[in-house]
């Protein structure tokens, strides 16, 4: 089968970035990683965006960075997954190459959502979930799901709150030092346990803060020292009533799976992971249905401090959605950011050596996920 | 309350879907589940999205009917993992519940 590299990253700073647009940031992410990448000749565009038409009244995305990029006509496309939407168009300028029509494609990834206000939000993020199910008419939100499996994970597995804290504690301690990131103030265990009741058991700080900022990465199929060893996706289950096994993300467990498949490797292969932590309970709870840790015995690792980035397995040394941020399409290629920047040997938290690093970019209450593994040649 | 089975693989939904979600089995017939069941999980929602502003904070759970069968639930009062609950009434097509 062809290999396909990596060649430029690029983003922009996350947070409340009041003064800028979407299409400026997009923009911003976009040429840091042309110009990373050598400024090449590019023959395709997907960017990855949730709610730029619901939230910002903007669409044709793809042509709007062609243009702005003065990249003049080639195809371009915007790509919906919900939360996944990032890790989905990276996926398509993978698919794009692999199929022979493109050599070198842009992923961009971006969202404006800072401009509006929690409870709407709160609204649009729940097309991100079945509407036409009983399932909204009983008032179910997003966050409500995840507390739903939080309060479920705790009973089976004697996990305590103390636990989600230490996942948004590590997960912040990461974002201090990662200078794009949303949250860059130290906190403790107390603030965090203590902090406002979103849905029980989950507090402010167990869950993904609303983000402004864009990510972009160029694949091409010609050779550099980042490697795309394994691209994956799968669907899951849309409603939360006909979830089997409400404690494995099927769609997690099904694109890790896979991608381990095509790498012909193993979870213990890995070096360091990005996991989709939209909540503190969906990165224990993703580490175990991409078989990090046995069911029920993720957040036993995180007790011990095995997935800090002096752990056996790193995860989110970026600081993770809940602290780097959540500017929805942009966080799966944020991801791959992140993990380039660890196999290059200078990342935020640099893990000592790595060579293999994963990334998981979940989409809705687990309808999507996609699953890639890069590996650092030489 | 009325719910569904596929005749193949004998997964269960609330939903009466086109094909079942499971094995995308096409022979699905209905059936009557209990009104009654365990609460499998929950939660308390204090920040609801805009247009239940009004009402939170307010709970939903995860009840389980059959060894098969979940449904997603509105409730008025807390409740926690292993109570029984049953139907109250379905109102603006949410199942409404209440402890037994
Ligand atoms: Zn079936």
């Amino acid at each position: 089968m062809m290999d396909i590299y990596v060649s430029g990253i690029g983003m922009t700073r996350f947070g409340k970035l009041q003064d800028r647009t979407l299409k400026d940031l997009l923009v911003e992410a976009a040429s840091k990683a042309l110009e990373d990448a050598g400024n090449p000749r590019v023959d395709a565009i997907f960017v990855g965006n949730y709610m730029g038409g619901i939230a910002y009244k903007q669409e044709i995305l793809g042509a709007l960075v062609a243009n702005e990029l003065g990249l003049g006509d080639v195809p371009s496309a915007k790509v919906e997954g919900a939360c996944a939407s990032g890790g989905i168009a990276f996926r398509q300028a993978y698919l794009g190459i692999l199929s022979g029509e493109y050599e070198t494609v842009l992923a961009v990834g971006g969202e404006k959502m800072k401009q509006i206000p929690t409870a709407e939000i709160t609204s649009l993020l729940n097309t991100g979930m079945d509407n036409q199910s009983n399932e909204k008419y009983a008032g179910l939100t997003f966050p409500g799901f995840f507390g739903v499996v939080a309060n479920r994970y705790m009973h089976e597995t004697g996990a305590t709150k103390e636990h989600l804290a230490m996942i948004a504690l590590k997960n912040r301690e990461n974002a201090v030092n990662n200078p794009l990131a949303q949250f860059r103030e130290p906190a403790d265990l107390d603030e965090i346990m203590n902090a406002k009741m979103i849905t029980e058991p989950l507090g402010l700080f167990d869950c993904s803060p609303t983000t402004d900022g864009a990510a972009a990465v160029v694949l091409t199929k010609h050779e550099t020292d980042i490697r795309i060893l394994a691209s994956a996706q799968a669907s899951g289950p849309t409603q939360m009533q006909n979830i089997e096994d409400l404690l494995t993300l099927n769609a997690v467990k099904r694109s890790g799976e896979l991608a381990f498949e095509k790498a012909g490797l193993g979870p213990e292969d890995i070096d360091v992971v990005e996991i989709h932590d939209c909540f503190s309970i969906t990165e224990i709870v993703a580490s175990e249905s991409l078989g990090f840790f046995e069911r029920g015995k993720g957040f036993e690792a995180v007790a011990e401090g095995r997935t800090k980035p002096d752990g056996d397995v790193p995860i989110n040394t970026s600081g993770g959605l809940l602290s780097r941020g959540h500017p929805i399409g942009a966080t799966g290629i944020a991801q791959i950011y992140q993990i380039v920047q660890q196999l290059r040997g200078i990342a935020p938290n640099q893990v000592e050596g790595a060579r293999i690093g994963l990334a998981q970019n979940l989409g809705g209450t687990g309808a999507y996920s996609t699953v890639h593994i890069l590996e650092r040649l030489g | 309350m009325k719910a569904y089975q596929c005749e193949t693989c004998k997964f269960e939904t609330i939903t009466n879907p086109a094909f079942c979600p499971k094995c995308g089995g096409r022979q699905i017939k209905e059936f009557e589940a209990p009104d009654e069941g365990e609460v499998f999980s929950y939660t308390t929602i204090h920040v609801p999205p805009i247009e239940w502003q009004d009402k939170a904070p307010y709970h939903v759970a995860l009840v389980q009917l059959t060894d098969r069968l979940k449904v997603t639930v509105h409730l008025e009062h807390k409740v926690e993992i292993g109570d029984k609950v049953k139907l109250r009434e379905i109102k603006e097509q949410a199942y409404i519940f209440e402890r037994v």
